[in-house]
């Protein structure tokens, strides 16, 4: 068999890769769909949970902070301003819980032929990254309400919508092939999201902490990107854009890392499950 | 070009004590500990050395018993395992079907569960397309074809399954023993459609208890035993060397609930090897139809020839005796003379359906008083061209008037 | 069979070149590294000590290329130096930091040192040494203080020297002409001293058979863009008064002290190849730093003993393997390392750190970005890469116009603007006829010029 790939040149051998990695990508578009259709097959609002959750979460919020409160995040209105917060941290945060069952949860899946694992988790988040588009919707029709101004820089979302689907998937990564071997996982991010949402950004505004403290929130990549998120959007200007490398490099590592410990583990899934 | 390289497999299992099952026990573990403590778990390992080599166009069967590791094997062939020591390489490309309702996701339809399985098996959606009439109508269930697949009962699946596994145009296709969930007439369609991809090129890596299909089918053989490979070669060979195993043991255990009967034969006549003769020579494996010479050699240890008569009894291994042949009834004695001999019946022609039989012998004195009996002597396959319900295939012909 | 059909090719399972998990694993240990040096660099830039010496020197180099006055550089006092290196490399740069801002230069100086451990795993790996004992000296590079040092506290065109090296000799152990020619001239846009280096590594090259042509190549190079570019050799000449204050106590701990170690391994031990080409280029970086040996020379952070780092690491990786004994010194001297990075980032990032960071950011906010600024070199880098920057210290030959804002923080030295230029800014403060005051807290001085400042009356 040696002569018979001998004669290939390197180029074809790259197409062959590429068509390869065009069946995964086939293959994980298939899962996405298929886990966007079944979250809300058997459901009378389907899809439109999507949208009610943040929704109602934000009049909450938007009523105890913005009412009761009176915290003050102007020239933009609280509610808005939590549910542009909240949009983008239910996407990384439902995009990991998503991921940590993505392996475990699909055993009869894996017991078929190999195709590679990676593709499970991956379909995960690219599925929460759906939900997320219609959320984002939702918080349009906000911003169209409530009147608020638009900064043309939003032009810059999707580079750094980017950067937090590779972030997510690194982490996803991690934990759906830990979780294989120790289910408590699923249970230690679901805490560990909580705590994370609390040192994130989300619902206090940033430039509101005290300058100490915003430079060890920043280092938190999540808490940077959503900061960046919604600056862009709203004020086109970034408090402290020079993170914007420090979670460039979190994010490089995080996915890199993740797709190695994944592959590290992923001979044991097949004994162990 | 298609092949299989299973270069010396081991693979070894984690078992679960070597697994931490609390905090407590991984804090524990983490401490290091130098020989007293740390309970040795016995390695067990589910392959020994396995190395198989399956050229282009040839196909395979892997018979044994049930925990010898063929499954592991089918496993780590598919790539779901990966091997402790050894490597395999697979070039083309594989459709497997191992397990019931692998590659199914329960609460998709079957028709989404095909997508979802041929993207699995590498198939891009437009080429699934193509074949999703082809595939609804091998399986059969049209009516179900939307519904999710866990209403779906496990012939079904299996069904669908098999039809999903065959109708991506492999390479190398592997069946698990999965077909024996479908039922007769679907197992028939199955062999057939094998058999077809067979003839056109597609090389087959088979398991199955259905030992007849193995040699009908099969270019290659082997025979795995508690991780270890016993034989391989001739798919004729192999399945014979595994019978044999099995009779051996069946006669060991027969051979200790013959020590408790007291019904031991007070003869001085020693049943040596007994077989079956076809165009010649020895088989244990007969079409239906042949001509085949039930032979059984003995040995008089007496001082005398013995008068009296013989007799062949074939059965089914559940107990049904279908044909008696017998020198008292065709008033023929014998007489056992002193030393070795053999004695010999032949059949002109034997249409039995596919399956097991046994052959009893058994030894009368001139008065038809049974003397002694030998269960089980020789076991032997009979294959048919067609599976048909019923005890025999006989030759006939039709006519309509 | 997805992996398979499409790569055509017979492989081992699980081993697919695309999904290697070896490979993941040692590039996502480079992005950790990046990540951890990147998290550094921009905390202490966000807390106002950034002040190294160079990188002010760098920006103000950036901003003055980007203006088409790279003619300016050798007049001004901070860039000088960089002038004298004639590294091109500031040229590739100046727009990408320019347009990426500053952290871009620090997430970017760590990915490229970081690399440089990729490629000492992969020389390993080729010399035939075992994954463990590659990866283990890959790490220990990694932790290597100068480096690290380089990148946090500063910046230094000059350390890219140190992956340079390092994938020139990967490029020549594979045998790979066109990544090694190209590196060279690369190479060239580092600075003066990274072509000494050069010539270093092509002697070590040289000095293995297999190789030589490759070193043979990058000498005669070297050496012709050494004596054709630059004017003459650069002799480094003893000034060393024998000094001793604890930075160079650490550096002789640090560096000096494995080498003599290891030297004393040649002595007792009798390894295999100990006796190698590489301590021909080790030896020779630190004579020459000994000799060079002003106090900043001799610390254990600076670029010039970071240039040790590459050929002490090709030495011991060209002895043979590390042995288990071995290899538990290198894992306590990795420790030590990162304890001792540790303390510097205490000592050098906590403990001087300004607390009034609000105010600073506060007074910054007041200034223009059009508008001139004379300020402390460690404030000046938050305006980004511009030209209306002037430090406190540094003359231009152009005098300061009215309406230039200046902004001062006495309480922190940025450690080369003297206490008599800082009183005489202060005294132009508290002059209401020179100055308008616009901001004063906590020791945060912000006020504007009302006339212009000539550069006669400036003091050093």
């Amino acid at each position: 068999m040696h002569n018979a790939s001998a004669p290939w040149g390197v180029r074809q051998r790259v197409v062959r890769r590429l068509a390869g990695v065009g069946l995964w990508v086939e293959l994980t578009r298939n899962l996405a769909s298929r886990d966007v259709e079944t979250r809300y097959k058997h459901s009378l609002l389907g899809l439109y949970w999507a949208i009610i959750n943040p929704l109602v979460t934000a009049a909450i919020f938007g009523f105890v902070f913005g009412v009761i409160f009176h915290v003050s995040t102007k020239p933009i209105p609280y509610v808005v301003f939590y549910l542009a917060g909240l949009t983008f941290w239910n996407f990384f945060a439902n995009g990991v819980m998503s991921a940590v069952g993505s392996v475990s949860g699909n055993a009869a899946l894996l017991a078929k032929i190999y195709f590679p694992r990676v593709v499970l988790p991956t379909a995960a988040v690219l599925a929460r990254f759906i939900d997320f588009l219609f959320s984002l919707m939702v918080l349009i029709v906000f911003i169209i309400i409530y009147q608020v101004p638009v900064h043309w820089t939003s032009l810059w979302l999707p580079v750094i919508l980017v950067m937090q689907i590779f972030f997510t998937m690194g982490i996803g990564y991690m934990v759906a092939a830990l979780n294989v071997l120790y289910r408590d996982v699923t249970q230690l991010m679901g805490l560990l999201l909580m705590v994370w949402l609390y040192f994130s950004p989300v619902m206090y505004r940033l430039s509101g902490v005290h300058q100490n403290l915003q430079t060890i929130l920043l280092i938190n990549p999540v808490g940077t990107m959503i900061e960046l998120e919604r600056n862009v959007i709203f004020t086109g200007h970034v408090l402290h854009p020079e993170y914007l490398w420090v979670a460039v490099a979190w994010t490089g590592f995080v996915f890199l890392a993740g797709i190695a410990l994944f592959k590290r583990v992923e001979p044991l899934f097949a004994e162990v499950m | 070009m298609a092949e299989i390289h299973v270069d010396h497999v081991w693979k070894q299992f984690l078992l679960k004590k070597d697994r931490a099952d609390s905090v407590g026990h991984l804090l524990l573990r983490m401490i290091p500990q130098t020989q007293r403590k740390r309970p040795k778990s016995e390695p067990f390992w589910a392959l020994r050395d396995i190395a198989i080599d399956m050229p282009h166009g040839i196909s395979f069967g892997i018979v044994g018993n049930n925990g010898s590791g063929k499954s592991t094997l089918l496993k780590i062939l598919t790539q779901t395992m990966t091997p402790t020591r050894g490597s395999i390489r697979v070039t083309g490309r594989v459709s497997a079907l191992i397990e019931l309702g692998a590659g199914f996701h329960p609460d998709f339809t079957g028709r989404e569960n095909v997508y979802l399985n041929g993207s699995i098996l590498g198939m891009g959606r437009r080429a699934i397309d193509a074949k999703m009439e082809e595939i609804i109508e091998f399986s059969d269930i049209r009516p179900f074809i939307d519904t999710s697949v866990k209403y779906y009962s496990s012939g079904m699946q299996a069904r669908l399954g098999f039809a999903v596994a065959t109708s991506v145009d492999p390479e190398i296709l592997i069946v698990d023993e999965v077909l024996a969930v479908g039922d007769e007439a679907f197992q028939q369609r199955c062999m057939d459609r094998i058999f077809t991809m067979k003839r056109l090129g597609t090389n087959i890596l088979l398991v199955s208890h259905d030992l007849g299909s193995i040699e009908r089918l099969m270019d290659q053989a082997v025979w795995i035993n508690r991780g270890e490979m016993q034989v391989i070669g001739a798919p004729r060979d192999v399945v014979f060397a595994y019978r044999q195993s099995m009779i051996d043991q069946n006669a060991g255990k027969s051979a200790e609930e013959g020590a408790q009967a007291p019904d031991t034969p007070n003869i001085a006549l020693h049943m040596g090897e007994a077989y079956i003769e076809t165009a010649g020579h020895r088989s244990d494996s007969i079409q239906s139809g042949d001509s085949i010479n039930l032979v059984a050699e003995y040995e008089n240890l007496g001082s005398e020839a013995i008068a009296g008569h013989f007799s062949f009894t074939v059965r089914r291994p559940d107990g049904l005796e279908i044909l008696s042949l017998s020198t008292m009834l065709d008033g023929v004695p014998v007489l056992f003379s002193q030393g070795l001999g053999h004695i010999r019946a032949a059949l002109p022609e034997l249409y039995l359906t596919s399956g097991q039989y046994e052959v009893d012998a058994a030894v009368y004195d001139g008065n038809g008083r049974r003397l002694a009996e030998w269960k089980a002597l020789i076991r032997f396959t009979v294959q048919a061209m067609q599976r048909t319900p019923g005890l025999l295939v006989l030759p006939h012909q039709w006519q309509v008037k | 069979m997805i992996s398979k059909e499409n790569s055509g090719i017979t492989q081992p399972v699980g081993q697919g070149a695309l999904l290697q998990p070896e490979r993941f694993a040692r590039w996502a240990w480079i992005w950790a590294y990046a990540a951890i040096v990147t998290t550094m660099a921009v905390v202490r830039y966000s807390l106002f000590v950034t002040h190294g010496f160079s990188l002010s020197g760098y920006l103000t180099a950036f901003s003055l290329i980007m203006q088409g006055r790279a003619t300016d550089l050798a007049a001004h006092s901070l860039t000088a130096f960089l002038f004298h290196q004639q590294a091109w490399g500031l040229w590739v740069l100046a727009p990408l930091v320019q347009n990426l801002g500053i952290a871009f230069l620090f997430f970017l100086s760590a990915m490229v040192i970081g690399s440089g451990g990729l490629a000492l795993y992969g020389i390993g790996r080729v010399w035939g040494r075992s994954s463990r004992t590659a990866a283990a000296l890959s790490s220990l590079y990694l932790l290597y203080p100068p480096l690290i040092a380089a990148n946090v506290y500063d910046f230094h065109l000059t350390t890219w020297a140190v992956p340079l090296i390092l994938w020139l000799v990967w490029f020549a152990v594979r045998g790979r002409w066109l990544g090694f020619g190209i590196l060279l001239l690369i190479g060239t846009g580092l600075g003066i001293s990274v072509t000494g280096a050069l010539v270093l590594t092509g002697i070590g090259l040289l000095l293995r058979r297999e190789v030589w042509r490759f070193g043979l190549v990058a000498v005669l190079f070297a050496l012709a863009y050494w004596s054709l570019i630059h004017r003459g050799l650069v002799i480094p000449a003893w000034a060393w008064q024998g000094h001793l204050s604890l930075r160079v106590g650490l550096y002789l701990l640090w560096v000096i002290l494995p080498l003599l170690a290891a030297i004393a391994g040649v002595i007792i031990r009798k390894r295999n190849n100990i006796v190698n080409g590489w301590w021909v280029p080790t030896a020779a970086i630190v004579v020459f730093n000994i000799a060079r040996g002003t106090v900043s020379d001799t610390s254990p952070f600076t670029d010039h003993s970071a240039l040790i780092g590459p050929f002490f690491a090709l030495a011991i990786l060209a002895t043979g393997e590390l042995g288990a004994k071995l290899g538990k010194v290198a894992l306590i001297w990795s420790l030590g390392w990162v304890v001792l990075m540790g303390g510097y980032l205490y000592h050098s990032t906590w403990r001087p750190r300004p607390a009034n960071v609000v105010e600073l950011s506060l007074a910054l906010a007041k200034v223009p970005p059009t508008a001139f600024l004379v300020s402390q070199s460690y404030i000046l880098p938050h305006r980004g890469v511009t030209d209306r920057d002037f430090p406190t210290t540094a003359l231009f030959g152009v005098p300061i116009p009215a309406g230039t804002y200046v902004l001062l923080n006495p309480k922190v030295s940025d450690g080369y603007s003297s206490s008599a230029v800082l009183t005489q800014w202060l005294n132009i403060a508290k002059s209401p006829g020179k100055s308008r005051l616009l901001y004063h807290k906590a020791g945060v001085w912000l006020f504007v010029l009302n006339r212009s400042v000539l550069p006669s009356e400036r003091k050093r």
